[in-house]
């Protein structure tokens, strides 16, 4: 306790009490305006450190939202060109049971042929199709090229693009003509067995037609495979998009508690503040007229 | 009789100097460092008359300053330990503020680069893609240069403000040194201390203190003798040594501060604690400023050496081995003005992952070449031509006769974050595939967006965001401790210098009260006055009948 006060000192606590209510207000204003608690990382080191880690978490996050996108649309490009392949091939397949007919005349043959051929041509042009980006889906790395030439021997390589679509995971993007055409040891092509076919009817080949369908069934079956693959993977990366998007909304949670200012409590404070202030003015207005002076 | 006339005048004279006082009191309420000054009144000695001792009146014995030198000496004290703290908070908090500041954030910007590389790995064919990832490269090497741009404007800066700290020091410390020769003057002469002079050195030795911490001595003669904390002496009775300030090479370069004694050799003062504003812009411009740079050179250094390692590993759209994708930085090597000039010393990086962030110094000595890391202050020998340390590889001229003394500053990352900048100008030079990969292929890129979690810095311990994050962390923590500090000091300051003012600071309800007094007293012995010449006037009447 100060026994002895000197004037000036009188005055000057006077004005530094109102000083420090100011600066305490305009502190308080500047949260208010900007709804955050943590205006600069030393209000609060370790959050502003998290903070951090947290925005570039919600970046990834973006991106991978961003390619979930671009694979959704690139599996569900792919799939209705697997279902095209399929339409193309069932096709294929009851024209080739037609043509085992022995009864045919050579010209209703020759007319399955050509027809056989066209839906080879169009199967051909499935298997080299382009993305928006010009890209040839089932050509593997190799996307600037067909993936088949005219007589149907693959051209692309069997690398098939990644993509992150969530923390440590990655998906293949599509699939490649291999995986599509041709089967698992190398043997069968799906082109060269419909050309067959297709010459087989044309030259009225029973033996050799025969032989070819259980080929035709594999190759069908072959694309029905990777058709439900496209799907499992589109389900796959559904489930990881909610996934992501769960950590998202519980990202921005954690940001909003570490750096968002409670509103309601900060007004409270605000008014607490402005009385305060108030106060202050009005005792150093009130006490600088006492003076002994004034009574001499 | 003649006596009555005496006292009452002596009453008069010495009433008159009180409320005199009490004027100047008044008059000085409002004036910062100024002590009330107080009379004492004494009786005068005795006449004796006929055996009696007969009162004399009373005369002013003194007038002294209301002071209390352990109080004082405490306010000099905090006054330094507050500017230290005040000066620090400040300039800390400007990088604080420079961290938070959206337009020069580097997470973000990392950010920015890696979602671009996400959506080149997505379709690594897209031109428009690779633009993007070479603009956002382009904002993070501009980034890092803008930080560092800040950086050494905050160094440059505090160099500055050395600079008028170290004027104002010489200013006050010759000031004192002036005072001193005439207080001791006046203390030669009878009729009482100096007041005023005595207020006017206390004020520059509080204002000194501000920049620099002191240690004071009160000499015989009633001079003040000022030392650093340190102990090295400022003024001495009544000569003042002067500091000097040397900053560089570079305007943003680390200063030294010398003290020169008259006719005496300098002395380096640069590794001794201030304290005061004066220390705390050495030691914030060594421990934040210098090693905030060094940090974050440390990380464009680690992205720029481990991004192109990866970018050389892949193929370019055209389907040839990819270059560097940021221009590689190589340390700086300074050489001291002060060299022969034959002797060269260069360092190249051998391994990012090993860097320190630290700068070294090589030193040519008679009996070889050192090299010592300047923040741990190691020194070691460099055997032989070539020295691999951290990371690095130092190569050495031999050393001579002719370059005994010669220095170098070897800075790996000292400066590095202002050196950074994209060198790829052809969206498709990016290396997106796998060595010998088609062009649809995207491995690389995908090896690329690894490094944002791979532990490539710090001896493998610490990815980009870390070493970020622990620079921006450890700037907030010597904000805040030094804010907290600063906060404590100032309220300790304000309660001594509140006790202090309490003894020696004018209360004007006193003084009114010692004028009212005063005023009644003087009333009274000129009453004494009036009574004298009554009491005279009567006895010339009856003698005169």
């Amino acid at each position: 306790m100060i026994g002895r006060i000197s004037t000036l000192q009188f005055n000057n606590s006077g004005i530094s009490t109102i000083l420090e209510a100011q600066s305490q207000l305009a502190r308080l204003q500047e949260q208010i305006g900007t709804g955050k608690r943590i205006l600069s990382p030393a209000d609060d080191p370790s959050a502003a450190a998290k903070l951090i880690n947290l925005k570039s978490e919600l970046s990834r996050l973006a991106s991978e939202q961003k390619n979930i996108a671009s694979i959704t649309s690139a599996l569900s490009f792919e799939e209705s060109a697997l279902n095209s392949a399929n339409d193309l091939l069932q096709r294929v397949r009851e024209l080739a049971v037609q043509g085992q007919n022995g009864t045919l005349a050579d010209s209703d043959r020759n007319a399955i042929s050509v027809e056989i051929d066209e839906l080879r041509a169009q199967l051909l042009n499935l298997g080299n199709s382009r993305n928006a980006a010009g890209e040839y889906i089932f050509a593997g790395s190799a996307t600037n090229a067909p993936a088949y030439s005219e007589d149907g021997t693959f051209q692309g390589d069997e690398v098939v693009r990644q993509i992150n679509i969530g923390a440590g995971v990655r998906v293949a993007e599509g699939h490649t003509g291999v995986e599509v055409f041709e089967d698992p040891d190398g043997v069968l092509n799906t082109f060269a067995i419909i050309e067959q076919l297709s010459n087989a009817i044309r030259q009225n080949e029973a033996p050799a037609l025969a032989g070819r369908f259980e080929d035709l069934d594999e190759a069908i079956e072959q694309v029905s495979y990777v058709r439900t693959s496209v799907g499992s993977r589109m389900n796959w990366v559904d489930d990881q998009a909610a996934l992501n998007e769960n950590f998202n909304l519980g990202l921005n949670r954690t940001i909003s508690e570490i750096e968002d200012l409670d509103i309601a409590e900060a007004i409270g404070r605000l008014q607490l503040q402005m009385v305060s202030l108030q106060a202050a003015q009005q005792t150093f207005v009130k006490t600088q007229n006492l003076s002994l002076f004034n009574y001499l | 009789m003649p006596n009555i006339f005496d006292v009452g005048s002596s009453a008069l004279n010495s009433l008159q100097r009180a409320i005199s006082t009490t004027g100047n009191n008044i008059a000085n309420a409002n004036t910062d460092g100024y002590s009330r000054q107080q009379v004492s009144f004494a009786s005068r000695s005795p006449q004796y008359l006929g055996g009696l001792a007969l009162g004399a009146g009373v005369e002013v014995s003194s007038i002294h300053r209301a002071y209390d030198q352990f109080l004082a000496a405490d306010v000099q004290a905090r006054t330094s330990s507050s500017g230290y703290f005040s000066f620090y908070a400040t300039t800390t908090g400007q990088i604080d503020n420079l961290m938070a500041d959206p337009a020069t954030g580097l997470a973000s910007a990392m950010d920015g680069l890696f979602a671009a590389m996400e959506a080149v790995a997505s379709s690594p064919t897209s031109q428009p893609e690779r633009q993007v990832m070479l603009a956002e490269a382009q904002s993070l090497a501009t980034r890092f240069n803008k930080v560092d741009a800040r950086l050494s404007d905050l160094a440059e800066n505090t160099n500055q403000q050395m600079g008028v700290f170290v004027a104002d020091i010489n200013q006050y410390t010759q000031g004192i040194a002036r005072l001193n020769e005439q207080i001791a003057r006046l203390e030669r002469t009878p009729g009482g201390s100096p007041n005023d002079l005595l207020d006017e050195r206390d004020r520059a030795i509080e204002a000194l203190s501000k920049l620099v911490r002191v240690e004071t001595r009160v000499q015989d003669d009633g001079s003040v003798n000022i030392f650093t904390a340190s102990g090295h002496t400022l003024v001495s009775q009544f000569t003042a040594d002067s500091l000097r300030l040397e900053i560089g090479p570079q305007p943003d370069g680390p200063a030294r501060v010398y003290l020169s004694g008259i006719g005496g050799a300098e002395r380096d003062l640069t590794s001794v604690s201030l304290g005061g504003e004066l220390g705390a812009a050495f030691d914030v411009s060594k421990t934040v400023i210098d090693q905030t740079r060094r940090d974050i050179g440390l990380l464009a250094v680690g992205l720029v050496e481990t991004f192109n390692a990866q970018h050389r590993a892949g193929d370019t759209l055209d389907q040839v081995a990819g270059g560097d994708f940021f221009s590689a930085i190589t340390p700086l090597s300074t050489a001291s003005p002060t060299n022969s000039g034959t002797a060269t010393a260069t360092a190249i990086i051998d391994d990012a992952t090993q860097l320190t962030g630290a700068s070294y110094q090589i030193n040519y000595t008679e009996a070889g070449v050192t090299i010592t890391n300047l923040s741990t202050n190691q020194t070691q020998e460099i055997d032989g031509e070539t020295l691999t340390i951290d990371g690095l590889s130092i190569t050495v001229s031999p050393a001579s006769d002719e370059t005994v003394g010669d220095r170098f500053l070897i800075e790996p990352t000292g400066r590095a974050a202002s050196a950074m900048s994209v060198v790829i100008t052809e969206a498709s030079d990016i290396a997106a595939a796998s060595s010998g990969g088609s062009v649809g292929d995207n491995q690389n890129m995908l090896s690329l967006i690894d490094l944002r979690d791979a532990n490539s810095l710090r001896g493998g311990t610490q990815s980009f965001y870390e070493v970020h994050g622990s620079v921006v962390s450890q700037v907030a923590i010597d904000t805040r401790s030094a804010r907290t500090n600063a906060e404590t000091e100032q309220s300790l300051l304000q309660s001594v210098t509140d006790r202090r003012n309490g003894i020696t600071g004018v209360n004007l309800d006193e003084e009114a009260a010692n004028l009212v007094r005063y005023q009644q007293a003087y009333q009274a012995a000129a009453q004494i006055i009036t009574t004298a010449n009554d009491v005279f006037d009567s006895l010339l009447r009856a003698t005169s009948r």
